[in-house]
């Protein structure tokens, strides 16, 4: 039964949280100075017309009924409009949120996965030369920043050795793109495949240092334990003892996955501006210089959302894998 | 005569270390017999423990059996590599209780998890087989036979020991090492624990390595004993023979130094110094710096254990076993004492 | 302040902690769970006198040390040394008060810092008071606790020296103030036994020779008999039978102390003492509430155990104290008369 209530109490706190970022992002944008409309003026645009739109566009109202016609659209779907293409903001920024998980998901997965298994050989070798020194390329790699990272990856793979493009996400001459109905297929083409492997490569060189060390800190520790000894007493095999080993180390890994992603989605800005890529990180750069707060709150509330669920989630999860974490007092 | 269950002869155990070999065991030798209680006492670093995982191919990887040879059943165990131990050695023949057994339990898995997977190890038996079995058990350690579903962390300490108990004894193995099994525990729960050994003793044809320092639980529950020092066994040979005629220095001096709660008064025995740590070949009685009877020979060569009776089941090893008994009474006065406080 | 007076004492003293509670419970009033860890602990050490503090894993018996030595505050009752209550001292008196009560932990390992030299260990207490002489004070102390030449072992630190060694430099350190208690928790259990008859010995000298009173907690009755002239027995935070050693050892009145000597180890392999008929583990000390908190275990359980029986003193013994409602009258229904034991269990055994 508490158990539930855990659940519950998160679930509130989490919603909670979401809806004072909403507010926080709301009007910390407001009070930022700069707005399109300056930008228009700039451009030449004539003080009438400048002034209808702000008519038009609600912004002359006081701040706080301009917050309650926020959150009731918000709430029922409408997130606002990009002020720099007049299409909703949902419309225009949800290909770029699928092109950004496109990349960070399955490379940051892919580097837990490396990271685990890297870690966990290095750290059950224990005092040998691939314990001390195996994780030095990660570290490396993870050391620079990634823009440093994404360059020379360019320079030597798409530069010397040409079999990459540049940057990019699909070919000009990619049939898919354009089409209405099939544009998924663009995804599955080999075009594709070639335009992100430099990417994904870059994010994986990023950051699967984390999970590599944490994971061999762990198994050291685990291999070093009175229970792993009893198992070896009781006669497991080595096979059955490194199901133990692995279900006991990766525990700790696994609440920093979302964590690793949330940087990674952090860090994307850069990645997505050196290699081209049209996902959130590159739009809310765009719309940052054309002051299109609109898709500025927005994006930025997508990725602190994505932060605040993605920990709930591990919370919960947490006291499912690991019997010890009771969150009733038994 | 049937073969004894677990033989030690000339066992020598040591382990690399910076400054050299340590010799953690020097040429102990002891017989257990089947179904039969065996006590190991001795103070810590006597190499009591390390015999134990001697024994069962636990040493760590520093450690190595040097010398010496360990029969199961008659059959030479201490070559055995590790794939060896497990199938032919390990809980189907001869189980283990750790000490401080709260974190030898996987924190990870419930207790019939546990079992199970031990059990689909070394036997055929099925998942429904193995968890009736550990039911078995817990009724018979006195836990309540539902718990077993239970995870490591909701057993308070003493139900934990209990808990480790019944999986060492699940798969019915011929011999039991119980290493220190109730040292973490209050003393009425020592008790318990020790009338589920006793139980279980009367119940079949179980036999027990009992390693402690305590010499008052092994007086009680154990037929057989052996007082080890510093790696050298001292003295062998039936609980009563030696409770009423030790031989060895280091057992006479011992019994006096445990407080007995009948004569709440009676000066408690001191030993002076400290065992010492054996780097190499051990050509001498460990003993002889503590030793008040201790003679220039003492010094020159490891004594041999031999017996001081005809019949050969109380072996000695002190160059002096024939006389030191004598001397101790004369300087004591003992029965005179133990008169008074009754 | 007489001789006869204690120098520290206890009255009616407890110390309850909250369970952690959260938002949700508060929000609908649940009561929070206290664990009364000490409840109702009253003692008294007089000058000279070493007591005995016995009790298994839980009965609050750490707890009472902490709270002696002032580490947690009591949330009932009242502890006085030299008949001053402690809760009203200021800073002064405090500073004597520690000046005075001194103690020895359980592990020397952990209680001596790994970073001093066993001279700085020692001169530590000297310099917080502002003591003179201190080498030569240091010197007398390593001496008294027969660590002997002091010049041995004063630069040596602590993880060069064996346990026996260690733990007598803890009882120096508490020595070397001259205070007037020392609470002493477990002090030997770590040790082998060899070492453990030397330390014992030390601590029964001492508190002879140098008018040192002691509070000695142990779950090991046998050790404790060993040093105490007098012996509390201690379950689920009371005390539940307090009498000289001799005459608890000989004559136990409450079954819990019958059980607790029952079950102690005898080194005679033709003793016979039989196995404890207890079953089951000691009690959840969380929201225990009212009654006698040994009744769930109790061989001689009646029905009245379910109020909680008064300490009293025993009429037919000399200084011996016990809470058990087999050895006192009680006020029948009618209240006019007493119905003593007898009439008690009869009725008991009627109804059952």
């Amino acid at each position: 039964m508490s158990r539930i209530r855990y659940v519950l109490s998160r679930s509130v706190q989490t919603v909670a949280l979401l809806f004072l970022i909403l507010t926080f992002l709301f009007f910390f944008f407001r009070m930022l100075p700069g707005s399109y409309l300056d930008i228009l003026a700039f451009e030449g645009a004539s003080e009438a017309s400048v002034e209808a739109l702000r008519e038009k566009w609600g912004l002359n109202e006081p701040l706080y009924v301009q917050y309650y016609r926020y959150v009731i659209n918000f709430v029922t779907g409408d997130v606002g409009m990009s002020l720099q293409y007049r299409v909703p903001v949902w419309e225009f920024v949800r290909m770029k949120i699928f092109n950004s998980f496109i990349l960070v998901g399955p490379a940051i997965t892919c580097s837990y996965i490396l990271g685990i298994a890297v870690g966990g050989y290095t750290g059950s070798q224990r005092g040998s030369k691939s314990e001390k020194y195996g994780l030095i390329p990660f570290i490396m790699t993870g050391s620079f920043p990634s823009f440093i990272t994404a360059i020379i990856a360019i320079i030597v793979f798409a530069g010397w050795l040409n079999i990459v493009p540049t940057s990019g996400m699909f070919g000009f001459d990619n049939m898919y793109t354009g089409d209405e109905f099939a544009w998924w297929r663009a995804y599955f083409s080999a075009d594709f495949a070639i335009h992100y492997a430099l990417p994904f490569l870059t994010v994986v060189a990023r950051y699967t240092y984390l999970p590599a060390l944490v994971m061999r800190t762990n198994v050291v520790e685990v291999m070093g334990q009175d229970f792993f000894f009893y198992h070896r007493m009781t006669g497991l095999p080595g096979g059955k003892r490194l199901r133990r080993l692995i279900n006991h180390a990766i525990l700790p890994v696994v609440t920093l996955y979302p964590i690793s992603m949330t940087r990674a989605i952090g860090g994307l800005i850069v990645i997505e501006m050196v290699f081209n890529w049209p996902g959130i990180g590159y739009t809310l750069v765009q719309a940052v210089f054309a002051r299109d707060f609109p898709v500025v709150q927005f994006v930025f509330f997508l990725v602190a959302a994505f932060v605040v669920v993605s920990n709930f989630v591990v919370d919960i999860l947490y006291g499912y894998i690991d019997p010890r974490v009771s969150i009733d007092s038994s | 005569m049937s073969e004894p269950l677990l033989e030690a002869e000339d066992l020598t155990i040591q382990y690399r270390t910076e400054n050299g070999m340590l010799t953690a065991v020097s040429d102990a030798s002891f017989t257990i017999e089947s179904g039969e209680y065996f006590g190991l006492v001795g103070e810590s670093g006597c190499g009591k423990s390390t015999i134990a995982k001697g024994i069962l191919g636990g040493l760590d990887d520093n450690g190595k059996i040097t010398s010496g040879k360990v029969r199961y059943k008659g059959t030479e165990i201490q070559d055995y590599d590790e794939e060896k131990f497990n199938e032919e050695l390990r809980w189907e023949e001869v189980s283990w209780i750790p000490q401080g057994s709260m974190n030898s339990l996987d924190p990870l898995q419930r207790i019939s998890e546990q079992a199970t997977m031990i059990a689909q190890v070394h036997t055929d038996l099925s998942k429904e087989e193995a968890v009736s079995r550990i039911r078995e058990m817990f009724d018979i350690v006195g836990l309540p036979q539902e718990r077993v579903t239970d995870y490591p962390h909701q057993f308070s300490g003493g139900m934990q020991q209990r808990a480790i108990i019944a999986l060492a004894l699940f798969l019915r193995p011929s011999l039991l090492i119980a290493d220190e099994p109730t040292t973490a525990l209050d003393v009425i729960m020592q008790d318990q624990v020790f009338k589920y050994l006793n139980e279980i003793k009367q119940g079949g044809d179980i036999g027990m390595i009992l390693i402690t320092h305590d010499i008052s639980l092994v007086f009680e529950s154990c037929d057989r004993m052996s007082v080890m020092h510093a790696g050298q066994v001292s003295e062998v040979g039936p609980v009563d023979k030696i409770y009423e005629e030790p031989h060895h220095p280091y057992t006479i001096l011992l019994k006096e130094a445990f407080p007995d709660i009948r004569y709440p008064n009676r000066e408690l025995g001191v030993i002076e110094g400290n065992p010492p740590q054996n780097m190499g070949e051990v050509d001498y009685c460990t003993f002889v710096d503590r030793c008040p009877w201790a003679v220039s020979e003492c010094d020159q060569h490891a004594p041999a254990l031999e017996p001081v009776d005809s019949e050969g089941s109380h072996p000695v090893a002190c160059v002096r076993r024939d006389e030191v008994l004598e001397k101790y009474r004369a300087e004591n006065d003992q029965t005179a004492q133990v008169e008074e406080e009754r | 302040m007489t001789e006869s007076d204690p120098i520290l004492e206890t009255r009616g003293l407890e110390k309850y902690f909250d369970q952690n509670t959260s938002l949700i419970d508060t929000l609908l009033r649940r009561e929070d769970e206290k664990v009364q860890a000490i409840d109702g602990v009253s003692l008294a050490l007089h000058s000279n006198e070493s007591q005995g503090v016995i009790g298994e894993s839980g009965c609050g018996k750490t707890t009472l040390l902490k709270t002696l030595i002032g580490l947690y505050t009591p949330t009932g009752g009242e502890i006085r040394f030299r008949g001053n209550d402690i809760s009203e001292f200021d800073r002064s008196d405090w500073k004597e008060f520690r000046r005075n009560v001194q103690i020895i932990f359980q592990d020397p390992f952990d209680s001596l810092d790994p970073k001093l030299t066993i001279r700085e260990a020692l001169q530590e207490p000297l310099k917080i008071h502002n003591i003179s002489n201190q080498e030569e004070r240091i010197r007398n102390v390593l001496e008294q606790v027969e660590l002997n030449p002091p010049e041995k072992y004063l630069d040596r630190f602590p993880n060069q020296m064996s346990g026996g060694e260690l733990q007598r430099v803890s009882i120096a350190r508490a020595l070397i103030l001259e205070p007037e208690v020392i609470l002493a928790d477990e002090p030997v259990s770590m040790l082998d036994v060899s070492t453990q008859a030397s330390i014992l010995n030390l601590l029964s000298e001492l508190t002879e020779d140098l008018d040192v009173s002691m509070f000695y907690i142990s779950h090991d009755l046998s050790t404790v008999s060993y040093v105490c002239d007098r012996i509390n027995v201690m379950y689920l935070g009371r005390i539940v039978e307090s009498a000289p050693t001799t005459q608890l050892l000989d004559d136990p009145q409450h079954p819990y102390s019958q059980a607790l000597i029952d079950a102690v180890p005898i080194p005679d392999p033709n003793y016979g003492r039989g196995y404890t008929s207890l079953e089951g583990d000691v009690q959840n000390p969380v929201g225990i509430g009212e009654g006698c908190r040994f009744r769930e275990r109790c061989p001689e359980r009646m029905d009245i155990c379910e109020k909680t029986p008064e300490f009293i003193d025993m009429e037919s013994m000399d200084a011996h104290q016990v809470a058990c409602h087999l050895h006192y009258d009680h006020p029948t229904d009618e209240g006019t008369e007493d119905e003593n034991t007898d009439e008690i269990r009869a009725k008991t055994e009627v109804s059952t």
